[in-house]
């Protein structure tokens, strides 16, 4: 059986669709049987999660609902108000299901509040029998410039058996200016206009492409001035703690900003080098001891099934100092933000980056970058696979280590300069070593973990329930990530061995990087 | 399928006497029922269309006995005005179904309408049919076809008799006896006779507890044409119906 129709258009102007009830009362009765006038709030994370997925969700006063990027209905659940929601701040309701794959641990953070004023009518025959109905939707929502944005909607809704009644009412509606709305004009996309957000704005990969003509100074003035931007694109987000995604993406830019110096430190000018190379190792000292505390905080389900339930109880006491100790540590943090040191490592940066008389744009930075690069890479690459090569079983975790820090250096290397390369020679390059560093990031996770709980379980002292209990999870949680760790220790020759196959490495860009462009 | 999704139950509202408030019952009891969530769709099967007049709604030009014998049924459904209620309107041509039915060679007791009505499990969870007053051949096929006959039983000496005589048809027919649901219609609490007969039958397994008042609200119904429940105020007849249809899906087992 077919179903009803339903349809909606967009009108211009908002005297359109006051016209189009007043000629639709040519042919039905019609009647007015409500007006309501609601505020949606509309979210996504920082990194646009949700568009991505192509869904969309808002907020009403009293209910959530998530939806496809043109307002179907996917969910929908009762919630109070709140100025972001985490997916398990709803985790009784069903949304909460479909969220936390898509949003994980971020936030979802207000983009634009809409005004909807919404009209119903009911187009009767003359035995008074409703044979469509008709909602007429005004939205305003306010722009970031002071501006208005004014969208205008009428949706028609077929009545069963009524198929001719409606195909009068739609006609008339398009007689009147009423245009089928296409996908990119959605109430959505049209509220984001204003709103001083672009759909997929922020991405916390790095994705800056560079020609492959440009001279060594312009590549590293362009990539630093990236790097900052995230920084400061994420230090409202750091500031006001909306989620631990923030000051990762944060630390991550401070990480690779002191990569792109140590890689290219024998090109830059050295006295700057120093500065900026100091100057990012204390922005990372200050933003490291909250970015640890989160690590334990975001898995404490995790682990509490890790050890028995009999056990996991005695764990509360430890989230509760971290919970403690990280509200000092993140008061510390916003101090060293807010700071001129910050505000002045900024300020340098821009202009070593920007400013014409910088050494960074002399004659001896104008050489061509992709020469350099790769060069870099391939000597990055062969000390890589030699390091990585000479682990044996009996090698101390420290040469893991090494060549993990190596690992990630090289990686960076890789991203930064993707651009110079064919990109499915990169990306498949890129999947052969995520495997190894998984590994590798693994075994040093496992390897801080025991260490921070071991030093945890030494501090105890005193003989009360509470400490025992506390010792008795520790000891557990201690067990079963040693146990853990000799396993991805175990596998790491296994898994660099099908890394750096006899097949594997002459395919890699890197063996080959002269062939390429 | 039938694990995920319940079976369309076919509920035949009739009585061989007219003046019984037979469509008064389907109508509202039609809405009840999807107000109270279940997708339904009420057949009016009174070539009179008192059920379709009701709810507004007059056949498509091209609708008639043929068509709904053919399997077209629907394309002829309409929407009322309630959510998860829809109408099969009676058409004039209705009043020869009968006739029909024995000139397609359609033997009685056979499964005619059992076949037109299959194809709305899909989308329906109730089928209400408002069925003509009389007992013919149409009236046979109805009655294979329900898995309830719900008869409104005015507390008469000719409506007991009425009901007698149904009793015998179905066992003429070979249907289950516990399939017939009677509920006292009409009821008229200062006639004596009313009262007298409804002692005598009250206990009696065909009858429903719930009996419908005679209500002048049931009555205005010609005027407002809509349901009782559906007006704004409270409606002691919609009550009436509301407890019916509990009382109904209680012995139907949904």
């Amino acid at each position: 059986m077919r179903k009803p129709r339903s349809t909606a258009l967009i009108f211009g102007e908002a005297n359109q669709s006051s016209a189009l009830i007043e000629r639709l009362g040519e042919h039905f009765i019609v009647e007015q049987f409500d007006e309501t006038n609601t505020i949606r709030r509309y979210f996504d994370t920082f990194d646009w999660r949700l568009y991505r997925a192509k869904r969309l969700f808002y907020a009403g006063a009293d209910t959530i609902s998530l939806c496809t990027l043109n307002e179907s209905p996917v969910g929908r659940a009762a919630a109070a108000p709140a100025e972001s929601y985490f997916w398990w701040d709803i985790a009784d309701s069903p949304l909460a299901e479909w969220l936390a794959p898509i949003i994980g641990v971020r936030a979802l953070i207000p983009l634009f509040s809409a005004q909807l004023s919404t009209a119903c009518y009911r187009l009767l025959n003359k035995d008074q029998k409703i044979v469509v109905r008709v909602e007429v939707e005004t939205t305003v929502v306010d722009g970031v410039d002071g501006d208005q944005l004014h969208m205008h909607g009428v949706s028609f809704e077929e009545v069963r058996g009524y198929d001719e009644q409606y195909d009068t009412a739609t006609s008339i509606g398009a007689a009147c200016g009423g245009q089928a709305p296409a996908q990119k004009a959605s109430r959505f996309i049209n509220g984001l206009s204003v709103s001083g957000r672009t759909p997929l704005d922020y991405t916390s990969k790095f994705a800056i492409a560079l020609p492959p003509e440009i001279p060594i100074g312009r590549a590293v003035s362009a990539i630093f001035l990236d790097l900052a931007g995230t920084m400061k694109r994420n230090h409202d987000g750091v500031m006001n703690d909306v989620d631990s995604e923030f000051l990762h993406d944060f630390r991550v830019a401070v990480r690779r900003a002191r990569s792109l110096l140590s890689l290219f430190r024998k090109v830059l000018p050295e006295a700057e080098c120093d500065w900026f190379q100091q100057e990012f190792k204390w922005l990372g000292s200050v933003t490291g001891p909250v970015r640890d505390i989160d690590v334990y905080l975001l898995a404490r389900q995790h682990y509490s099934t890790m050890i028995p339930a009999s056990l996991s109880g005695g764990l509360a006491p430890f989230f509760d100092e971290l919970a403690g100790h990280r509200k000092a540590h993140l008061s510390a943090l916003r101090g060293a933000l807010a700071s001129q040191r910050y505000q002045r490592l900024h300020e340098r940066l821009h202009e070593f980056c920007t400013h014409e008389e910088s050494p960074l744009f002399t004659e001896m930075r104008a050489g061509r970058c992709k020469k350099l690069v790769d060069e870099l890479i391939l000597k990055r690459f062969k000390r890589f696979v030699r390091d990585g090569g000479a682990i044996t079983d009996d090698s101390v975790d420290e040469v893991l280590h090494r060549l993990r820090i190596n690992g990630k250096k090289f990686r960076y290397l890789l991203e930064f300069f993707s651009s110079f390369y064919a990109p499915e020679d990169m990306s498949r390059f890129v999947r052969h070593m995520k495997k190894l560093q998984d590994n590798l990031g693994d075994f040093n996770d496992l390897s801080v973990q025991q260490d921070m709980l071991l030093g945890k379980l030494d501090e105890l002292s005193g003989r009360g329930k509470r400490t025992m209990k506390l010792a008795a999870a520790l000891g557990g949680l201690i067990a079963v990530l040693a146990d853990r760790h000799r396993v991805v220790r175990g596998e790491f020759n296994a898994t660099y061995a099908a890394f750096a196959t006899e097949q594997n490495i002459p395919k890699h860009p890197i063996a080959q990087v002269h062939g390429h462009r | 399928m039938q694990l995920y999704h319940k079976p369309m139950i076919i509920c035949a509202v009739y009585s061989s006497k007219g003046g019984v408030g037979k469509t008064a019952a389907a109508v509202n009891l039609a809405y009840v029922a999807a107000h109270g969530g279940q997708k339904v769709l009420l057949c009016d099967m009174d070539s009179q269309g008192s059920a379709s007049y009701y709810y507004r709604i007059k056949p498509k030009k091209r609708f008639n006995r043929a068509r709904l014998l053919a399997g077209e049924a629907e394309s002829y459904i309409r929407g009322t005005d309630y959510p998860g209620l829809d109408l099969l309107p009676a058409h004039f041509s209705f009043r020869k179904l009968d006739v029909a039915l024995n000139d397609r060679g359609i033997k009685t007791g056979g499964s005619a309408l059992v076949e037109l009505f299959a194809p709305l499990a899909r989308e329906y969870d109730v089928l209400l049919l408002d069925c003509p007053p009389n007992l013919t051949v149409l009236s046979e096929h109805i009655i294979v076809a329900a898995d309830f006959i719900i008869v409104p039983v005015v507390p008469t000496t000719l409506s007991i008799l009425a009901l007698d005589q149904l009793l015998k048809l179905m066992r003429k027919l070979g249907c289950r006896r516990d399939k017939l649901l009677a509920f006292f219609s009409m009821v008229e609490k200062r006639k004596s006779m009313h009262a007298d007969i409804m002692r005598k039958y009250s206990d009696h397994p065909i009858f429903l507890s719930s009996a419908i008042l005679y209500l002048a609200e049931i009555e205005k119904m010609g005027i407002t044409r809509r349901p009782v429940g559906a007006g704004t105020g409270r409606s002691l007849a919609a009550s009436y119906y509301q407890a019916l249809w509990q009382e109904i899906e209680l012995r139907s087992g949904s």
